[in-house]
């Protein structure tokens, strides 16, 4: 986070869901479904995985997670297909969003056990200094 | 089988209680199996069936069982 933005407003989101309700989604089966909530690089993504199951309940509740915290500032018309969660070359996970709101930053942390995968999002409406 | 009827079938299918049980007032995170996900399942089964795409501000707006088939019918109409 650029620390030379002014945070104007901010919100808070978290979100906990079962893994489990996400072991029978196969890219066959369900492509539809799973392109309504994700894109497609998510989905290459956690379809690489040896247990996509986890990979896709967490960016799920990552997901549940901007939204509530967009929705706890009067952004409201954000949806699932919208929000993109990547990881970077390390591994930390980013969220990406349309242009339009580039004037809000996010904090994300995800985590997954084998039962539950859990998510808590900081979004940061900023204005620049300069 | 009528539109309202097909529309209760999915509806008991996809939130997991009897077509018998379901009222229009049934709601959107009070009944312990209709949360997010199950949400969007229930979504996802009417487009494939009725073959429509809802505008994220309908689909928010399914809050009841009764605002699920208004907005269903709204789009088939």
């Amino acid at each position: 986070m650029n620390l030379s933005n002014n945070i104007t407003n901010f919100g808070v989101g978290t979100d906990i869901e079962s893994v489990e309700r996400f072991n029978n989604y196969t890219l066959s089966d369900d492509s539809n479904f799973l392109r309504s909530i994700f894109s497609e690089s998510e989905l290459v993504y956690c379809f690489s995985k040896e247990s996509p199951a986890n990979h896709l309940a967490v960016r799920f509740v990552g997901k549940e997670s901007v939204i509530k915290a967009l929705y706890s500032i009067g952004i409201e018309d954000v949806f699932y297909r919208d929000i993109e969660i990547l990881n970077k070359s390390n591994g930390v996970p980013y969220i990406k969003l349309d242009d339009m709101y580039k004037n809000i930053q996010f904090q994300i942390s995800l985590s997954h056990s084998k039962e539950n995968a859990i998510a808590f999002v900081i979004a940061m409406e900023v204005t620049d200094n300069e | 089988m009528s539109e309202e009827d097909t529309i209760k079938k999915i509806f008991g299918e996809v939130i997991g209680i009897d077509e018998s049980e379901i009222t229009d007032s049934i709601a959107y995170n009070s009944h312990e199996s209709w949360d997010s996900l199950v949400h969007l399942e229930l979504v996802n089964e009417l487009e494939d069936e009725f073959d429509v795409e809802f505008e994220m501000d309908d689909i928010i707006a399914m809050e009841t069982f009764g605002k699920v088939k208004e907005i269903v019918k709204k789009y088939l109409s």
